[in-house]
């Protein structure tokens, strides 16, 4: 079926496949900024006590890998496409047509959202072939990957609220690209941490998709902990979705 | 006029920026009525509130207080997804990525818009065939433009919203335009511009509308606004004569031997002048009379007030 809506989200995400290429410099922060911090993640993780806290490194990797991808190849460069749509004011033109407000954003993060997945699943799978490890709980890693996606999906839209202009992005996203990663599990696991942060930190956004992702490979989650921590992730999206539903701004501040 | 029978109506329309004490209303109670197929003009000064009022025609701002219709009964910003396949805008800047070529811009356009005109149709209606795979950002003001009325123009719309459609164009283009837009008018689309160039008013429009401070000032034809406004007997008197001798009401003035009086009764004082002159033997050098133009209309209304701004609600 080519609904108005599917035909409205193959022109935008065709539209932003073209820009992608044609602007070099992203290949630079969507390809060759997650490949650097994996190298250097895999190093940090090889001094950590890992046995002891009996965490497997090729499922701790694919998680890492999951969460570098989200931030960078994702949240970062979606937040980053909304604000500088914003300030050229191309989304307050698209609004004069026919695409949903919803379809105007989700059109131009389709393709980074494209990337992102396949990037994810090419790294899991090179991850697995290397480390020999196998997924056993295949829902749990699509439960991750899919809240993962919407969470930061969700995120960037917020974070674009909350900029003024392209150069602003840098410095808003700040958060997210430093300590979200490190209070969410992806560049060192929880289990690690005092038991008491440990356990706080769960709560942090990105720490259910982490664990999901994780569990996939090693199955260690049970279903009512699956069910929560997509609840958790869930409830996420759901708060970061409605603080862009109410603050999101369609054209630049005068 | 009723809202039903209207393609675009708006009725005692307030437009509100900011929040608490520090607001500031830009559109103060504007009421208007466009027919099927008429040309609109809304002419201003900066700030007047032109842009403002259009916005929320076009639904991408709601009313702060009042009302708006399109096609009779639609609001355009609750009924937006069934309004937008009939109308097309033109905003007054930006609004395309810089890094796509010409060819690109309408082919996206083409790929989010129901039923539209093949995109070299576009380009060439738009004079921008030459320019199709020129980027953006490598266009002049004027092709930029043309780029923004051939999307806004790419699916036959039923109401056509043009935001200074010419700001920036050449003469040549600026003509061009006009001819595309008396194209539109002439397959009964209704068209709502806002312009500074009221040459371009005075050309195109049916009907205008003056705002002032977020108010409609003047409204009506052209003949309609210029009739509230003097009209003009100019003439050269000789030596012996002085402008007080003559026989006029309104105001009068002399400079340079040639005499102006401005009146609101150009039939009567002129047959009583030109009555005079022929009594008197007077030959009135260089003799004209002529209603207002619209450009002192516009003058009149906009240098109402001293040009002190009204802020705060």
């Amino acid at each position: 079926m080519n609904s108005p809506t599917t035909q409205h989200m193959k022109t935008l995400f065709r539209i932003e496949w073209t820009l992608f290429h044609r602007i070099k410099s992203n290949y630079v922060f969507v390809v060759l900024v997650p490949a650097m911090l994996l190298f250097t993640m895999r190093s940090v993780q090889k001094q950590l006590p890992l046995r002891e806290h009996g965490i497997e490194a090729g499922p701790l990797m694919v998680s890492t890998a999951t969460g570098v991808l989200l931030i960078f190849s994702l949240y970062s460069s979606v937040t980053g496409l909304y604000v500088a749509r914003r300030e050229e004011l191309v989304l307050k033109r698209l609004r004069t047509g026919e695409v949903a407000d919803p379809v105007i954003l989700a059109g131009g993060a389709s393709m980074y959202v494209a990337i992102c997945v396949t990037q994810i699943v090419v790294v899991a799978a090179v991850l697995s072939v290397m480390f020999g490890v196998m997924p056993r709980q295949p829902l749990a890693a699509a439960a991750g990957l899919l809240t993962g996606i919407a969470l930061m999906t969700a995120m960037a839209a917020t974070t674009a609220a909350l900029c003024r202009t392209v150069e602003s992005v840098l410095v808003a996203t700040l958060p997210a690209i430093f300590v979200l990663p490190m209070i969410s599990g992806v560049y060192i696991p929880r289990e690690v941490l005092p038991d008491a942060l440990g356990e706080a930190l769960l709560f942090a956004p990105l720490s259910s998709t982490i664990d999901l992702m994780r569990s996939g490979w090693t199955g260690e989650l049970t279903a009512p902990e699956t069910l929560t921590r997509t609840a958790l992730a869930t409830a996420w999206t759901a708060l970061f979705a409605w603080t862009a539903t109410r603050r999101f701004r369609w054209e630049p501040r005068t | 006029m009723a809202a039903e029978n209207s393609h675009i109506h708006a009725q005692d329309v307030w437009r509100r920026y900011g929040t608490g004490k520090k607001t500031f209303d830009a559109v103060r109670g504007v009421s208007f009525t466009v027919r099927p197929g008429e040309l609109f003009a809304l002419l201003g000064t900066n700030g007047a509130g032109k842009t403002s009022t259009v916005e929320m025609l076009e639904g991408l701002a709601a009313p702060h207080r009042g009302g708006v219709r399109l096609f009779g009964t639609l609001d355009p910003v609750a009924d937006r997804a069934r309004i937008r396949p009939r109308t097309g805008a033109m905003l007054q800047e930006g609004g395309f990525i810089s890094h796509l070529t010409a060819q690109e811009t309408v082919g996206m356009w083409a790929g989010l818009t129901t039923r539209p005109r093949p995109v070299a149709q576009a380009l060439d209606r738009a004079g921008l065939s030459h320019r199709a795979a020129v980027m953006v950002r490598n266009l002049s003001g004027g092709e930029r433009r043309r780029l923004d009325l051939a999307i806004a123009t790419l699916s036959h719309p039923d109401v056509l919203f043009l935001d200074e459609p010419t700001a920036g164009m050449d003469v040549e283009g600026r003509h061009a335009t006009w001819q595309l837009i008396r194209e539109l008018q002439g397959r009964g689309t209704t068209i709502l511009l806002t312009t500074h160039y009221l040459e371009e008013a005075e050309s195109l429009a049916d009907q205008l509308a003056i705002m002032h401070r977020g108010r409609i000032a003047a409204s009506g034809s052209v003949p309609d606004i210029v009739a509230g406004h003097p009209s003009t007997l100019s003439f050269g008197l000789p030596e012996q004569w002085t402008a007080g001798d003559l026989p006029v009401g309104g105001t009068v003035a002399e400079r340079d031997g040639r005499v102006t009086v401005t009146t609101g009764e150009l039939q009567k004082d002129a047959a009583r002048l030109l009555a005079w002159a022929e009594s008197h033997d007077v030959a009135l050098a260089r003799f004209t009379a002529r209603p207002a133009s619209l450009e002192e209309a516009f003058i009149a209304v906009a240098g109402r007030d001293g040009g002190r701004r009204e802020e705060g609600a």
